[in-house]
């Protein structure tokens, strides 16, 4: 509760925040609050503008109201941005300290694998998997983990290493302690602030990637409503009816946005060694 | 210093190895037949079995890769299934255009990127700062192809100032300015993300080397602060040029996006419209195409680190 007290107290933060918890309660309820049904067409009215009565967004080129594609979506596109980094985490954070503990063979096949997948770049090792896997929200989820993972093993090598060696855990083995335990119980709470400020700082990122590759087609196929299929199809329109692929891109901005302020944010609170400087550090993509 | 370069060599090896059969697996894992695609839906059986002979799928798997690879080290790459023409060739045409893009939103980046990252690092919660700190999480927030979108929403139809899509008109002059007039929009788009993470990590950079003893000692002999602050980047300046370098590698693919949006004819759109159109032989020879590059590239940075940072030795 302290902690919740001096992470909200500063305005920026505090906004932010509340953007983001808004946004993710108009998902789950959407249902509930989604003005229309998000695939329903209304004929006489394609590309109808902002603020037209009864579709205070307007609609699409095929006549379905925005708003309600853009609650609806915000299920898919937060979803797809999520659960991968979250999946990449637990499989990356278990690999990275299975690696960091046995030495020797299994030590080396982990890490050998994943310097081969370091050889894909991130991004087209998700694109090729989601063509592998197939279309679809899952494949599409399944694929942007597995581009995660080596980078989630190195960030949690590079630290549980060097935790071998501290006096407590060296203690705890001598003690005779399983090796489970001293992987979950004595390395896994030292790293596991800068995991969730990693977590945290990849999700805003992995929202937009999500969005990217639907973009592209490769993940959520039509009418299911997602922002980033939302703004390629509007995209056929951009002459007549600027808004329609605009309005989710803002969106898509503004969520991102303020989910990067509370990541950094968390950042300054729980990682020790930005903690002191004010300074923010963001795990290097590439 | 040669037992080094021995060893990443034969590591460079192994990746590729690893890496060809992946892609040579994965490419024939995906749903969906590539014969059944070039044939077109009147083909009948014994034709599309003939166009299966013709590119060697009727064999065994293990058949199959040995030969792509046998003429992959001979710099043949096969066919385009989708083009017909010889992958090698379409690939490093392709190659040189994505270059040029990252090329021109590498400078737009670093510009941003050191230059802000450097003033903002220099002041901590100063104005520049907090502008540069703006500036920054607004170009991570946002998503490269819908900026992209924005621009020619922007720039080429409410204002006919610059191209829409391509790499050269269709009539004109052409030449260099030409290319250049194209390269502006797609730059700018690919440049955002790039340029708002290099502007936080030498933002983090600056202040981790202003906290190092050294500079305790250049202000206490009285140097003038024009002088730190040019030890100051000096020192950081490994650590920048690595973050650039990474950047700049993580582009190679990641400007797929900006590529689709503005039909730039590089790697990226290449790869796309490949994966698109189930082209096996374009899809395979361009993934293990670009992890090339890719591995190369990272092998090379890590020869050439000490030329900039003598504190580096290779072992």
């Amino acid at each position: 509760m302290r902690f919740l007290k001096k992470f909200l107290s500063r305005p920026s933060t505090m906004a932010a925040s509340a953007v983001v918890v808004i946004v993710v309660l108009l998902a789950i309820m959407a249902p509930l609050v989604s003005p229309w049904d998000p695939v329903r067409v209304f004929p006489g009215l394609r590309n109808a503008s902002l603020f037209t009565p009864g579709h205070i967004l307007g609609t699409d080129q095929a006549g379905r109201d925005i708003l309600s594609r853009l609650i609806w979506g915000a299920r898919v596109t937060l979803v797809m941005g999520t659960v991968p980094v979250v999946l990449s985490m637990v499989i990356g954070t278990l690999l990275g300290l299975i690696a960091a503990y046995y030495a020797g063979a299994l030590d080396f096949a982990i890490l050998r694998l994943m310097e081969v997948l370091f050889a894909f770049p991130l991004v087209l090792l998700a694109v090729l998997a989601a063509a592998v896997f197939g279309n679809g929200m899952v494949n599409a989820m399944l694929a942007m983990a597995v581009a995660m993972v080596p980078y989630v093993i190195r960030a949690v090598y590079a630290s549980a290493k060097p935790a071998m060696e501290l006096t407590y855990v060296e203690a705890s083995i001598i003690r005779g302690a399983s090796a489970s335990h001293v992987m979950l119980a004595e390395i896994l709470p030292s790293i596991f602030p800068s995991l969730v400020v990693f977590a945290t700082s990849m999700i805003p990122l992995f929202i937009i990637f999500a969005a990217g590759l639907s973009y592209l087609g490769v993940a959520i196929q039509p009418p299911t409503p997602e922002w980033g299929l939302m703004i390629a199809e509007g995209q056929q329109v951009i002459q007549v009816a600027s808004h329609v692929p605009t309005v989710p891109g803002l969106v898509l901005l503004v969520v991102c946005f303020c989910l990067n302020v509370v990541s950094d944010r968390l950042q300054r609170e729980l990682d020790p060694r930005t903690r002191q400087r004010h300074g923010a550090r963001l795990p290097a993509s590439g | 210093m040669i037992r080094y370069i021995i060893r990443r060599g034969s590591h460079f090896v192994f990746i590729l190895f690893a890496i060809s059969v992946i892609v040579f697996l994965a490419i024939r894992m995906a749903p969906g037949d590539p014969i059944v695609h070039l044939a077109g839906p009147f083909a009948t059986a014994t034709q599309r079995a003939q166009i299966r002979t013709s590119y060697g799928l009727d064999k065994p798997l293990p058949v199959q890769y040995v030969k792509w690879v046998e003429k992959a080290v001979q710099g043949d790459l096969g066919l385009s299934m989708q083009l017909h023409v010889p992958v090698w060739g379409l690939l490093v045409g392709k190659l040189l255009n994505s270059v040029l893009l990252i090329v021109g939103s590498m400078i737009i980046a670093i510009t941003l990127g050191w230059g802000l990252g450097i003033l903002s690092g220099l002041k901590p919660g100063s104005f520049v700062d907090r502008l540069a700190q703006l500036l920054a999480i607004s170009g991570i927030s946002l998503p490269a192809f819908w900026f992209g979108m924005l621009l020619i929403i922007a720039f080429a139809i409410r204002l006919p100032w610059f191209p829409a899509s391509g790499i050269i008109s269709n009539r004109g002059s052409g030449g260099v300015g030409d290319v250049l007039w194209h390269l502006v929009l797609p730059a700018l788009a690919t440049a955002a993300l790039p340029a708002g993470i290099m502007i936080r990590l030498t933002r983090s950079t600056i202040i981790e080397t202003m906290q190092l003893p050294f500079v305790n000692a250049l202000k206490a002999k009285g140097l003038s602060n024009r002088v730190v602050t040019q030890h100051i980047i000096r020192n950081a300046m490994p650590a920048l040029l690595n973050m650039t370098g990474m950047q700049a590698g993580f582009l190679l693919t990641a400007d797929i996006f900006t590529e689709v949006v503005f039909s730039w004819p590089g790697l990226g759109f290449q790869i796309y419209t490949a994966i698109i159109a189930q082209d096996y032989m374009a899809v395979q020879g361009a993934v293990l195409f670009v992890c090339i590059i890719f591995v190369a590239l990272n092998i090379i940075v890590d020869v050439l680190r000490p030329l900039f940072d003598p504190r580096i030795r290779l072992v």
